[in-house]
């Protein structure tokens, strides 16, 4: 007997999503087993089965989350664009004001 | 449609209907006490899948006779059931309240049974779907972008019984023995077959079926080295078996006793009450 | 590290609402107690498919005979569910089975009773899957990840379960007295099974499933959700429930209802319920009269392992 692990795609364009595992005693009775258990109710729109020999899991933190800060790959580093766009045209508005005078 | 060309078909439908109710009924009881669990959930899908096919038959019939499809599964007297007598005895053990338990489930028997009849089923249904009533054509359609599956199903586990050990190959083997008088009983015609075929409703007569079936069941057997009881000499199969008919007259045994008293009993409480 | 201190930390991530995997580090005590309650509950799932299986055959209609078929289909597949997440955490299936069958390891309460008629297959349906769902709707937080995870698929499919019952229910008080009667003698057959669901009111600074996270609510605070959800839907549809005791005090917010005997729970679950003996027995004979087969599809590998 082996175990396959089972992703589920539940509408076309999804993602496929790991939903649990089964044991068979070949690759044929897998394909039922996992149409049986994760598909009795319409619920899948494609099924992957992968041995679970086949899984590499990786769960080292430090590795995937690096201590050292890496936000300067995010947004959140340039919350500040609002407010310079608002500066740059407080600066024409100015200047404006200058060449022209008051309105 | 003449009376009795209605009659016929009404009586051909009934039998479908039987046939796959009884199978379903008894493929059903495997829910709970199969080999292995995941098989129980397999087992049951086949089993609901026939149910399914049998509620479509009954409708059908139902649309003909002015019956509802209850009444026609679940109200006809015991003797008047046309299914072949292979499908009605119980392959699992039976559980009894006070700890007398029965015994006797047989896989092997539930397997060879379900194969070697969807294999005939497969012929049967692939000969309505050119049927002169679109509505049999249609569901026949359906029923057999289901059957697929199962037929997959039974080979699988045809190969582990014939290969997987020597005791799996002696159970397979003791129930083949066993079934082959009741598996070419299936070929009893209904009554009015030969008028069926004439209006176009069905392709073949269901006797008809037999040396096709025997040529497509044939190469299971030859692959694994089962013993096969008779062979072909030149056109002709010459079988070493009798079938055991009258099924389809409404003659059956002792397991169609006790599943009819079963899936009639809650029932009769009420029968024409709504459940 | 020391193994003291690794525990220590696990104890404070559990209790800051961090979920454990499969292949994640445990401590022993928490293994073996989530083994031993996730077999349980696997064992009943399985155990739970006998009384019910009786009346697939026995199903007044199409519709319900496909629906009672499939019912219980889902909860032979909801056991699959669960004895694969016993088997991750170290425990072979033919072993669970042996210890299963020998009484060595428990199912719950409600799969130790006989059924006598269809009125029982309404009633299961929808109240014991009922007092199930809100057992196991609070165990989607458990802190086993993959636990929760498993009982978020199955609340959903016990969503139709509870449907099927009530329809079951409702069809039958709708009809004639005779059909009626099935329904409210069932009732009376299952309350005080379904009072003792939940189990006994251990306090909850005693109970060490809830401590480790691996449940997420006492029992008695389940037993009063399934109080305060379906007392007021029976009595509704005309069905009178057996206790006189029963009734809710507004002041305190809680239901009052005549305590279980919870020696007789104990009993029962360790195998002295009024059908316990039998349905181990039949589960027995099941896996004896399939041995072979396991055998063949182990084959070769198997043998030599």
């Amino acid at each position: 007997m082996h175990v396959w692990e089972v992703f589920r795609q539940e509408q076309e364009g999804e993602p496929m999503v790991h939903v649990g595992s089964v044991v068979a005693p070949d690759r044929e009775r897998a394909r039922e087993y996992a149409r049986d258990i994760y598909s009795r109710r319409y619920e899948a729109y494609r099924l992957w089965l992968v041995p679970r020999e086949a899984v590499v899991e990786i769960t080292d933190l430090d590795y995937l989350q690096p201590p050292i800060d890496r936000t300067y790959r995010m947004g959140v580093a340039y919350r500040v664009t609002v407010e310079k766009r608002r500066q740059i045209k407080r600066m024409f508005e100015d200047l404006a004001k200058e060449v022209y005078g008051e309105s | 449609m003449s009376p009795e060309l209605k009659e016929a078909y009404a009586r051909y439908l009934l039998t479908l209907a039987d046939d796959e109710i009884v199978i379903g009924y008894r493929d059903s009881e495997w829910t709970g006490v199969a080999p292995v669990i995941e098989e129980d959930v397999a087992f049951s899908s086949l089993a609901q899948d026939e149910i399914g096919h049998a509620r479509l038959y009954y409708t059908l019939a139902g649309q003909r006779l002015g019956k509802d499809p209850d009444h026609l599964a679940l109200l006809r007297p015991k003797e008047g059931y046309y299914h072949a007598r292979l499908l009605e005895d119980r392959t699992t053990p039976k559980y009894d309240p006070g700890g007398n338990h029965q015994g006797g489930g047989d896989w092997a028997k539930a397997v060879a049974r379900r194969f070697l009849y969807d294999l005939f089923d497969d012929l049967r249904v692939e000969g309505l779907l050119s049927s002169a009533d679109p509505e049999l054509a249609g569901a026949a359609e359906k029923i057999r972008r289901e059957e697929k599956y199962h037929l997959r199903h039974g080979e699988a586990w045809w190969r582990t019984l014939a290969m997987g050990s020597v005791e799996a190959r002696e159970r397979l083997e003791a129930a083949l023995e066993a079934i082959w008088p009741d598996l070419l009983g299936l070929f009893e015609p209904a009554p009015g077959e030969e008028a069926l075929v004439e209006a176009g409703l069905i392709a073949r007569t269901t006797d008809a079926l037999r040396d096709p079936w025997l040529e497509r069941i044939y190469p299971y057997f030859e692959a694994h080295a089962l013993p096969f009881p008779g062979e072909k000499a030149g056109a002709e199969w010459r079988l070493g078996v009798e079938a055991r008919t009258g099924g389809r007259q409404g003659i059956h045994g002792p397991g169609w006793d006790e599943l009819y008293e079963e899936m009639t009993m809650v029932r009769r409480l009420e029968p024409e009450g709504a459940w | 590290m020391t193994y003291e201190e690794r525990v220590e930390t696990f104890r404070k991530r559990i209790k800051e609402g961090h979920k454990v995997e499969a292949t994640d580090w445990m401590p022993d005590e928490y293994r073996a107690r989530l083994l031993k309650f996730i077999e349980m509950h696997a064992n009943s799932e399985l155990m739970g498919a006998l009384p019910e299986r009786d009346w697939i055959l026995r199903a007044p209609s199409l519709h319900r005979k496909l629906a009672v078929t499939a019912k219980i289909q889902d909860e032979v597949g909801h056991a699959q569910l669960l004895y694969r997440l016993v088997e991750d955490l170290g425990k072979p299936r033919e072993k669970i089975f042996e210890d299963l069958v020998q009484g060595r390891t428990k199912f719950h309460n409600v799969f130790h009773y006989p059924t006598h008629s269809w009125g029982d297959v309404g009633i299961i349906a929808w109240l014991v899957d009922g007092a199930a769902v809100i057992s196991q709707g609070a165990l989607q937080r458990s802190s086993y990840a993959p636990y929760g995870r498993t009982m978020r698929r199955i609340c959903w499919e016990e969503a139709f379960h509870l449907k099927h019952g009530e329809d079951i229910v409702l069809t039958a008080v709708m009809g004639t007295e005779r059909q009626k009667r099935l329904m409210q003698e069932a009732l009376e057959r299952w309350w005080e099974p379904l009072m003792m669901f939940h189990g006994p009111p251990t306090p909850p600074e005693k109970d060490k499933d809830l401590a480790w996270g691996i449940k997420t609510k006492p029992n008695e605070q389940l037993r009063q959700e399934f109080l305060s959800t379906y007392v007021r839907k029976i009595q509704e549809i005309g069905l009178k429930i057996p206790d006189p005791k029963l009734k809710f005090d507004s002041d305190t917010g809680r239901w009052s209802y005549t305590e279980p005997d919870w020696d007789k729970l104990y009993a029962i679950v360790t195998g002295n319920g009024p059908a316990s003996k039998q349905r181990l027995s039949f589960r027995r004979l099941s896996l004896e009269e399939t041995a072979w087969v396991r055998r063949a599809i182990l084959g070769e590998r198997a043998q030599a392992a």
